[in-house]
């Protein structure tokens, strides 16, 4: 699956906060159409790291480019248009409204139709309107949300919220899609759902993955390679196979 | 499973002819019918009130009920918008009696009879015009205050500023009383430019809100200003522009403001800055809340009922008690809907249906003929 292809290249990243370094030199490569994971204990900056390439946060110093263009500076939805997605360790759905229209939210930017052929419903307002509807249909089928369509999504089980933050994330055409967590606080059973699931998905929709994540079956049954973090320092990275006899590693995790 | 899927697949979005022709039947009902009962004299002081604040409330409510921004000064708005159009008008009115050396009977002819009340067709181009640059002008002034504000406050915060406004707003009108010349306070004004009770006029204007609002509120920008009063975070990682979208949302309020101002200005012919002080912004936060923050259909129920009741009040009630009955009116909605009357949810005709419980039943029969057919 991997190929000399660069997607995102983040270099000698760092972000302090009054004097807190939070991450520190961070180097990272991700090829196209790759599975990264990045873990590492509590603390370590893993969301802070997601933040930074998502531009909810400025680095203090470093780069970040995305297919070769520098995006250090750009806002976050300007990021979204680019092909940056993500979803939220604490799910942050549009409760109050529908399945279908929370992942239409997310197709925002594909569409052009501007406010005057909204209200005089053109042409282009349907067959932009249709698109958005089949696509967000198509990505609900994906995900097993279809029949849940017309809910309201405070109403899904957790599971499927987790499920729709993913649809949502992938409505706006992401390159690279950033999952914090996906499989915080669901059993072994819908677990392993979620494994097939994202294997599906990067198949489906050909996206890059990076992702955070606490369950070690879980990572190292999915990951193509894994970067750890600990106190904000980048101390491993490599397959699953050489981080799970890695001494550094262990160490983090374990202690001395 | 996969038929349902297969019909979901083909569930194209179209354009509900039927829907719409329904609509405005309806809606060309409503207006003759407001037109006919204006013959009552209480009811042509009223159903233009009632009207002019539908406006205005749904312009709030779009703001706080939408987005989910709080703005406590929406009554200054209606008083820019309402400034600007009795200047435009009264102007224009000026400027045809001076270039024509017409006398003031000979405007009345043309305009507005104020003997009689009649309008003239040229009257009512005059005020459309007047009404229509006023809410534009307003819409200007929402959108400088959108830009130097949105982007940094939000939350009460954005509350006190929009109070700040709404404040500096009624103090400027008050201590102007005249602008260029042309009066618009209590005094009367310089020149009578009214529609007074045309409610035909006034109706089309809250239909054409309506159908502004909710086209808007439908497409792509309704379903952004949605995400972000849900989840401002959740928004802006979804790829929503969330401070344009906040600007874009405030000036469509405030257009819609200035639009009431001007349309209460050429009803009543007066503004007096009491009407649109702070009791004013509170009492259309009121509207909004009692009728459901985000619903359109809300707005106008509570609208019309709430604006009727403290008219009558106002007029049977025991001197100095009508605050007092409207104040527990309201104590009891709250305490038994605190969602309002509607919550989120629209009074549509798919709600009608569900209420009672139409559907087609032809679909169910030939499904089952095919089961049986199977067999």
């Amino acid at each position: 699956m991997i190929t000399n292809d660069v997607v995102l290249v983040v270099k000698d990243l760092s972000i302090e906060f009054g004097g807190l370094k939070a991450v520190t030199n961070f180097n990272m490569e991700i090829f196209r159409k790759e599975l990264v994971g990045l873990i590492g204990p509590n603390g370590a900056g893993k969301t802070t790291i997601f933040n930074l390439i998502t531009g909810i946060y400025q680095p203090t110093s470093g780069k970040i480019q995305l297919d070769g263009e520098d995006i250090t500076h750009v806002v976050t939805h300007k990021r979204v248009k680019k092909g940056i997605a993500r979803t939220f360790q604490n799910i942050r759905l549009f409760k109050q409204m529908t399945v279908l229209e929370n992942v239409k939210v997310a197709y925002h930017n594909n569409m052009t139709y501007g406010i005057f052929a909204s209200i005089f419903r053109t042409k282009k307002y349907w067959v932009e309107e249709n698109k958005a509807h089949q696509k967000a249909l198509e990505i609900l089928e994906v995900l097993g949300l279809l029949e849940y369509k017309d809910e309201l999504a405070q109403n899904l089980p957790y599971g499927k919220q987790r499920k729709l933050e993913i649809a949502r994330a992938l409505a706006s055409n992401p390159k690279l899609l950033c999952l914090d967590e996906p499989a915080a606080g669901m059993n072994p059973h819908e677990t392993e759902e979620l494994m097939e699931t994202i294997k599906i998905i990067q198949d489906k929709f050909q996206v890059t993955i990076l992702l955070i994540e606490h369950d070690m079956k879980f990572v190292m049954g999915i990951c193509d390679r894994i970067y750890v973090l600990n106190f904000g320092e980048l101390i491993a990275k490599g397959t699953p196979k050489e981080i799970q006899t890695n001494k550094e590693v262990i160490k983090a995790y374990l202690g001395e | 499973m996969i038929a349902k899927i297969e019909s979901n697949r083909n569930n194209h979005l179209k354009p509900n002819y039927k829907r719409y022709l329904l609509n405005g039947l309806c809606s060309v009902l409503i207006v003759v019918v407001l037109s006919l009962l204006t013959n009552n004299l209480s009811l042509k002081i009223i159903i233009p009130q009632i009207i002019i604040f539908s406006i205005a409330a749904l312009s709030l409510n779009i703001v706080c009920g939408c987005l989910g921004e709080m703005v406590l000064g929406h009554g200054g708005f209606m008083l820019v918008g309402g400034i600007v159009a009795s200047y435009v008008s009264q102007k224009i009115y000026q400027l045809v009696m001076e270039k024509n050396n017409f006398s003031s009977s000979q405007m009345r002819e043309i305009f507005y009879n104020i003997g009689n009340g009649e309008v003239h067709f040229a009257g009512y181009i005059l005020v459309i015009f007047a009404v229509i640059v006023g809410a534009i002008f307003t819409g200007v002034i929402g959108f400088l205050i959108g830009v130097a504000v949105l982007g940094r406050m939000k939350g009460d915060y954005l509350a006190i500023i929009t109070l700040g406004i709404g404040l500096v707003f009624v103090s400027i009108a008050n201590n102007l009383q005249t602008i260029d010349g042309f009066k618009y306070g209590v005094d009367g004004p310089s020149y009578y430019t009214r529609i007074a009770g045309n409610t035909p006029i006034f109706a089309s204007f809250l239909i054409l809100t309506l159908i502004c609002f909710i086209m808007i509120f439908k497409s792509r920008y309704g379903r952004a200003i949605l995400s972000i009063r849900e989840d401002e975070i959740a928004s802006e990682a979804s790829g929503i522009p969330v401070k344009k979208y906040k600007i874009f949302t405030f000036t469509l309020s405030a257009i819609f403001a200035g639009l009431a101002g001007g349309l209460y200005y050429h009803f009543a012919s007066y503004l007096g800055t009491s009407l649109f002080s702070q009791d004013r912004s509170i009492e259309l936060l009121v509207f909004i809340v009692l009728g459901g923050l985000g619903s359109f259909t809300g707005t106008l129920i509570s609208t019309a009922l709430l604006t009727f009741v403290s008219y009558k009040l106002l007029l049977n009630a025991p001197g100095g008690y009508q605050l007092l009955i409207y104040g527990v009116i309201l104590i009891i909605v709250m305490l038994i809907r605190p969602e309002g009357l509607f919550g989120t949810k629209e009074l549509t005709w798919d709600f009608i249906k569900k209420v009672f419980k139409i559907k087609k039943k032809p679909k169910k029969i030939v499904e089952e003929e095919i089961i049986h057919d199977n067999k």
